[in-house]
Parts: structure tokens; C-alpha cells; sequence
């Protein structure tokens, strides 16, 4: 028994160790090319090791300070923000919809699910944005549409309250004279930590990595996100190849050490983060799918 | 029980009531604010909004559009707004959600003039040319506005840009000179190949042909008709057969002299999974040259890009097919006015000092004159082409043929463009616009199977003899057959209207 749990062990670590280069030696390489000089990286290729270290590209980058500092603020803005309301609202929704006792539950429900498979479509939605809320180059462009609330997410959420806050913990709680509000806060969320860390992870994450709505929504440059910057340094990229190859001139385009930089200013700070969420994280999903 | 939680209920229905009403005061009040200045503008002055392509700083934008509306207030009674950055995704959102919206860049790579007429989008523009802008009508060939034609009528102005091209091979001159390679002549694929191996033989560690980013511009003469699937194929010459271009001989004889260069070291290896653009790879020193089209002034702005002398080898004629010329100007159904419109995109065609301040920017801020008479200009002190925030794409714009020269170029490169244009051989279906609405599901198809095939035979990464008679099974299964009897009879029909 124990020399079968051994050779478990020996084959599981192997096996997630290998996965686990396999995450690491892209990013190490994305790193190592990143500060490597531009004409050694086109004469020899990419390296672990950089032959010729050059820090050029993040000069460049940081030359363009505005650009970058203004997009981290709206990154960090809108991912703070987003965040919290995200939150708030799923909470608020869920925590109703997990009650057993709530009147019309099931269309509720329904209403939440509904989504899920349907929606307006782009060019309805962009229309409801842009000309009845008139969200185009602001801030909520990049906050409200797709993100602020998930059908997944509260679905995700309700199946956690219904599974792991006892029920009884908090008809205690309404014999001692705690009304509805008093029990979310005081009794639910306390009780909810893991669900809340993952949510905050993964909506956190999905604004942070958000670059569709700064595409459809954002024109004006004081609003592009990290990632609508980086985006559109790529499209204004393929925008010029495709020019060239019909025919019209193209201006020179950004280097690959450049390329390499954006990508990993885009992501460090998520790799910063990630750490102090991940026990939350690994949690909150084994009691989701476990009980769920 | 029952009637504490009606009481919950209630409450909750008010707070989101509450909610409501203060998201809406919102909302309403943005609105109103929108409503009391849109109309404020209308009584005075109409905006007309300009989406442009390529990156530029709003700030750059709307000091730029500031200029302009002085301009064009007191000539049309107007003021201007401008986008620039646009995407293709927001182009499409913009024009079909109602967006505000009057001028727009339309790239034939990017939007279909056909789809986007059939569809209402954009503005049939033939009265209001006669109206407002006789000068356009006027120094634009007959020929061109063929090519902006859709149904007898014109949609929108072509872009004054070079509308014809050579095609033929770039190198760096350097190496060309000391390997003495003769770029004043045209070449055949056997006599680029013999200068290749020059330089192979003088330079081992360089490769004499490099991709651009995975692609490459094939030498050939071919009229595309739009979209590649079922071209003319030699547009030089007077044929108006339409054929299968990845079936024709010219292709077979590129595709294989492409693989036997990979094979014997001429062209980089596995070019077609490289993201490089040719003029890092070449200004680097890892390549000599490449394929590329060629039109008047080419040199001095591929010198420019790659930072290096380079010189061109022709190996077609310059000629002139319609998706050279049907990047274009249009209007969108959207303008409220598109009288306003039109007279602001003939001042862009017509008026130097908007044209100017569009293209290039503002003087001492984007631009410096380095030669006032001549009309010469370069970056403003502390600005180059990496951190301007107004990027230069003349081309991109009506016409800039107007504008002031970039230092470096030939002073009389729009004199030259001009000529070149004009001296090149036209295709025999210049001017006919492919519709390709009645066989979209075989177009899309065929797309597929090219993209699957194309980067790699361009690139010479696998032997045509076996993959081409494989892609050209897959075409006819994909149903290329049809689309290019389709497009034979469009033709046909166009050919006998324009006689």
C-alpha cells in the first residue's frame, strides 16, 4: 500500500512538474528575448540564456512613459472597480436565489440562465451601449458591457450557498433577531471565503485581460487599458502588413524585443497577484465541484 | 413569516427601483447634455466626423481637427472631428449601428465596397460630386471612378495614392554593388537566381531572400479580381480569361523556384512561421532582399525604412488593377449631412493646408519645414517616427499628392507618382468591381483552403509538385469552379457595358 502510494507519488510529480515547465519555459524564454539585443535575437533566434543582453526595449517603452502609466491606471482602475461591483452585484443576486423560500425563484433563475445561451448579439449590444447609455469613451465602456455581471458566476455562487451555509447556522441567526442584510454580511460572507477569492480571481483576471471592449468601445487614448494599448500596437502591426502586401507603402514596425516587453509588462502583474489568491483558488473550486 | 418577508420583498423591489431611477437620471442627463450640444452645434455649426486609419494620439487628433475646423469653418461653415486609430471592428460597428459618423477610410483588404453599398452603409455620391466637388470629378480618371462603381454609381473617392505597381525584388545596394549585381535591368527568375548565389558566395551568414513576416509579395503579374480566386493572369496582357491563379504556369514556376532557393540556401528556411517584417530583417543584416512591388519613389522610402541604401530589380512592368485603386473615400449613410460632407472631402482632395495638417500634423509639433520653398518638411526637434503621436501615412488619406515631401524623397515624387500612375499598363478588367455576394459560402471555403496552403508555398517551405495538385483538388472541392464561372460572367457583362 505504501509502496503503491510511492510510485503514485513518483509518477504524479513527474507529471506535474512536466506541466509545470511547460508553463514556466515559455515565459522564461518570452523574458530572456525580451532583454536581448535586437540584431543577435534576428541573427540567432531565441535564447534561455541571452547572448547579448539590451535593455533597449524597455527603454523605449519607458521613453513612452505616458502610454504605459496611463494604461496600468485604467488597467487597475477598471479591474479594482469592475471587481467590486461584479462582486456586490453577484452576491446580491445569488445570495436571494440560493433562499428556497423566495417568490417567482424559478423565473428568476430562468431569467439569470437565460443568459447564459442567449444573448442580443454585437451590433444590438453596441447599439444599447453607445446610444442609449452613451458608455462610448468613458470609463464604464470598459467596465459594464460583458463583465459586470455573469450568469456563470452566480449560478457558481448560489450553488455554493446552497451547498455549504447550513441552513440552520442561519435560522440561529434569525432566532437571535438578525435581519436579512445582517445575516449576508455577518454570517454568509464570513462563511463564503473561498468562493469570494475565486470570483475575485477570475473576474479580476477577466478584467485585466479585457481588450474587446476597449476595441469596439474606446477610441480616445486617456482610456485604453494595458491590454487595448498592447492591442492595438499589434493591430496597427497586421494593419500595415496587410497594407503592404496590397501594395500600399508601410511605415516600419516595432521590433520583436518590443513585442517581447509589452507582453511581459502585460502580465507581471497578474503573476504578482496570483499567489496570495491561489489557495483561495484551489479551494473554492475542489468545494464547488465536489459538493456542487 | 409571510408578511416580514413581503416586507424584504418590498424593500428590495424599491431599492432596485431607487436604482433605476438613479442610473437613468444618469443616463439621461449624459443624454441631455449629448442632445443640448449636438443641437447647439446644429444652429451654428454642423461637425462632420472623420474616422482615419493608424495610430495617433487623441490629443495629437483633436488639436489637429481644431486646426482644421478654423480652416474649414470659414470656407464651408463647418467643423471637424477626428478618429483616428479605427479599427476594422469598430469601422463595421460604427456603420452599422447608426453611429454618428460622415467620412471614412474604406480599404478593399478590410471592408467590400459592394456589400457595404447593397447594404445602405455608405452614400451613392454622384450628384453631390457634381455639386461640390468639379474639381475632383475633374482630375480623377474615368478609369478610376470605374473602379469605385458599383451598380452605375459612384460610392466613393479613390485614394490619390500610387495606383499602379511594378513588381520585381529589393536588396540592399551595398552588397549589390561590391557582389556586382545589375538592378538597372529586368531579370527572369534564372538571372535573379545567378546573382543570388553571388552573394550566397560573398556573404554565407546572410540569406539573399527573407519573408516579410511569414508572407511573401509574389512577382506576379496577376489581376486579382478582388480576392485572388480565379484571377486574370497576366494583367499585362490582354486576356480576359478568368483562371484558377494556384492552376497557372506563372504560379508553378514561382512556387518551385521558391522551394529549390529553400533547398539550396537562397531563401530562409521555415520563412513562413517568421513574424519578422522584411526591413528589420534586412536593416539587422540577417537578410539581403526581398520580392516586393515597386512604384515611382520607392527607393528613397524603403532606404527610410530599412535604414540601409536600397535599390530594385524590376521583373513585371508596372500595371494597374482595380484593388490598386478602390481604396477609397466614402461617406456614410450615417451623415446627417452628407452635403457637408462632401464639401469637406473636397477640401481634403483639393485644399494643401488641410491635406497638410491631416497627413503630417502640426508645424513644430509633428513636423519642422527643413526647406520652406521646396516645400520639404521633417520630424519636429525631439520627435521620430517612434514616439510621434501622429503617425504618417499619406497614402491613407485622399490625396497626398498635395502634401508637403518627407526629407529624403525625391522633390518631385508626386510629380513622378503622378506619371507613374498614368504611364502604367492598365489591366483589361481595371474598373470591374467583383460582387461576390452570389457565391459567398464557395468564397469562404476556397479562403480556407488557401490560407491553409499559400503562406507555405509562397514561402517555399513545402515541394509544390506534391502540395499544389493537393490544394487545387481541395479549390475544385470547395467549389472555385463555381465561383470563377460566377465571376467570368460578371466580367463578361461589365466588359461589354464599359466597350
Amino acid at each position: 500500500m505504501v509502496e503503491k502510494s510511492k510510485t503514485f507519488q513518483i509518477i504524479a510529480h513527474a507529471i506535474m512538474i512536466l506541466l509545470c515547465l511547460f508553463c514556466i519555459i515559455p515565459i522564461l524564454l518570452l523574458i530572456s528575448s525580451s532583454i536581448t539585443a535586437e540584431n543577435v535575437l534576428m541573427k540567432s533566434g531565441y535564447s534561455f540564456i541571452p547572448r547579448k543582453i539590451d535593455l533597449i526595449a524597455y527603454k523605449y517603452l519607458l521613453f513612452d512613459t505616458n502610454s504605459i502609466v496611463r494604461g496600468y491606471t485604467v488597467s487597475i482602475v477598471v479591474t479594482v472597480i469592475g471587481t467590486l461591483i461584479n462582486l456586490t452585484l453577484t452576491t446580491l443576486l445569488a445570495y436571494p436565489l440560493s433562499k428556497k423560500n423566495l417568490p417567482g425563484r424559478n423565473i428568476l433563475a430562468f431569467f439569470v440562465f437565460f443568459t447564459m445561451l442567449f444573448n442580443g448579439g454585437l451590433v444590438p449590444s453596441y447599439m444599447m451601449w453607445t446610444q442609449t447609455f452613451h458608455i462610448k469613451n468613458t470609463i464604464w465602456a470598459l467596465i459594464i458591457p460583458n463583465l459586470m455581471l455573469g450568469a456563470f458566476n452566480v449560478i457558481m455562487m448560489r450553488a455554493y450557498f446552497t451547498t455549504n451555509i447550513p441552513e440552520e447556522v442561519m435560522e440561529a441567526a434569525k432566532v437571535d433577531g438578525a435581519g436579512e442584510m445582517k445575516i449576508l454580511l455577518r454570517i454568509v460572507l464570513p462563511m463564503s471565503l473561498p468562493i469570494l477569492a475565486t470570483l475575485v480571481l477570475l473576474v479580476g483576471l477577466g478584467y485585466w485581460n479585457d481588450w474587446i471592449n476597449g476595441l469596439y468601445y474606446v477610441n480616445k487614448d486617456e482610456f485604453y487599458s494595458i491590454q487595448v494599448f498592447l492591442n492595438k500596437m499589434l493591430q496597427n502591426i497586421e494593419m500595415l502588413r496587410k497594407a503592404a502586401a496590397a501594395g500600399a507603402s508601410a511605415a516600419s514596425m516595432p521590433s520583436t524585443a518590443i513585442r517581447m516587453a509589452v507582453a511581459v509588462i502585460g502580465a507581471v502583474p497578474i503573476l504578482i497577484v496570483y499567489p496570495f489568491f491561489q489557495r483561495y483558488f484551489v479551494k473554492g473550486i475542489v468545494i464547488g465541484a465536489v459538493k456542487g | 413569516m409571510k408578511t416580514i418577508f413581503g416586507k424584504k420583498i418590498t424593500a428590495l423591489f424599491l431599492t432596485i427601483a431607487m436604482l433605476t431611477v438613479a442610473l437613468a437620471g444618469c443616463s439621461s442627463s449624459g443624454k441631455k447634455g449629448d442632445e443640448t450640444q449636438t443641437q447647439g452645434k446644429e444652429e451654428d455649426t454642423y461637425t462632420v466626423t472623420i474616422y482615419a486609419p493608424y495610430a495617433a494620439t487623441t490629443e495629437d487628433c483633436d488639436a489637429i481637427a481644431a486646426k482644421v475646423s478654423e480652416i474649414t469653418e470659414k470656407l464651408i461653415g463647418c467643423k471637424v472631428e477626428l478618429a483616428r486609430n479605427v479599427t476594422k471592428e469598430q469601422l463595421n460597428l460604427a456603420l452599422t449601428s447608426g453611429e454618428k459618423l460622415d467620412l471614412f477610410y474604406a480599404f478593399p483588404w478590410e471592408v467590400s465596397l459592394p456589400s457595404m453599398a447593397s447594404s445602405n452603409q455608405i452614400v451613392a455620391i454622384d450628384d453631390l460630386l457634381k455639386q461640390y466637388g468639379p474639381d475632383m470629378l475633374s482630375s480623377i480618371s474615368a478609369d478610376d471612378f470605374k473602379c469605385v462603381t458599383v451598380g452605375g454609381k459612384v460610392y466613393g473617392i479613390p485614394m490619390n495614392k500610387d495606383k499602379a505597381q511594378a513588381r520585381g525584388f529589393l536588396m540592399d545596394k551595398a552588397i549589390a554593388d561590391e557582389v556586382g549585381i545589375d538592378y538597372t535591368v529586368k531579370k527572369t527568375y534564372a538571372e535573379l537566381e545567378a546573382d543570388l548565389q553571388k552573394v550566397k558566395e560573398a556573404h554565407p551568414d546572410i540569406w539573399p531572400i527573407v519573408a516579410n513576416a511569414g508572407t511573401m509579395m509574389r512577382p506576379l503579374p496577376a489581376d486579382t479580381l478582388g480576392d485572388s480566386l480565379g484571377v486574370l493572369e497576366n494583367a499585362l496582357l490582354d486576356s480576359t480569361q478568368i483562371v484558377n491563379l494556384y492552376d497557372s504556369q506563372s504560379y508553378k514556376e514561382y512556387a518551385s523556384y521558391m522551394y529549390k532557393w529553400v533547398q539550396n540556401g537562397l531563401m530562409m528556411p521555415d520563412a513562413a512561421n517568421t513574424t519578422e517584417s522584411y526591413d528589420t530583417l534586412i536593416r539587422s543584416g540577417v537578410g539581403f532582399g526581398t520580392f516586393t512591388p515597386i512604384k515611382a519613389g520607392f527607393e528613397a522610402e524603403e532606404t527610410r525604412k530599412c535604414g540601409k541604401d536600397i535599390v530594385a530589380v524590376t521583373m513585371y512592368d508596372a500595371h494597374s488593377i482595380t484593388t490598386m485603386v478602390n481604396a477609397a473615400w466614402c461617406i456614410a449613410n450615417n451623415s446627417k449631412k452628407p452635403d457637408k460632407a462632401m464639401q469637406m472631402l473636397n477640401l481634403m482632395y483639393t485644399n494643401p493646408e488641410i491635406a497638410n495638417l491631416l497627413v503630417n500634423g502640426i508645424e513644430g509639433k509633428n513636423y519642422k519645414y527643413v526647406d520652406k520653398d521646396k516645400n520639404i518638411i521633417a520630424y519636429a526637434d525631439g520627435v521620430d517616427a517612434s514616439n510621434t503621436g501622429y503617425s504618417v501615412v499619406g497614402w491613407a488619406w485622399p490625396n497626398e499628392q498635395i502634401t508637403s515631401v518627407w526629407q529624403g524623397d525625391d522633390p518631385d515624387v508626386w510629380t513622378k507618382l503622378g506619371e507613374f500612375n498614368k504611364s502604367a499598363k492598365s489591366s483589361p478588367a481595371k474598373g470591374f468591381v467583383w460582387d461576390n455576394s452570389n457565391v459567398l459560402n464557395e468564397v469562404t471555403a476556397c479562403q480556407n483552403v488557401v490560407s491553409k496552403y499559400e503562406a507555405s508555398l509562397d514561402c517555399g517551405s513545402v515541394n509544390p509538385d506534391e502540395a499544389l495538385p493537393k490544394m487545387n483538388d481541395e479549390l475544385k472541392a470547395a467549389g472555385l469552379d463555381t465561383i470563377i464561372t460566377e465571376k467570368q460572367k460578371q466580367l463578361d457583362a461589365w466588359l461589354a457595358a464599359n466597350k
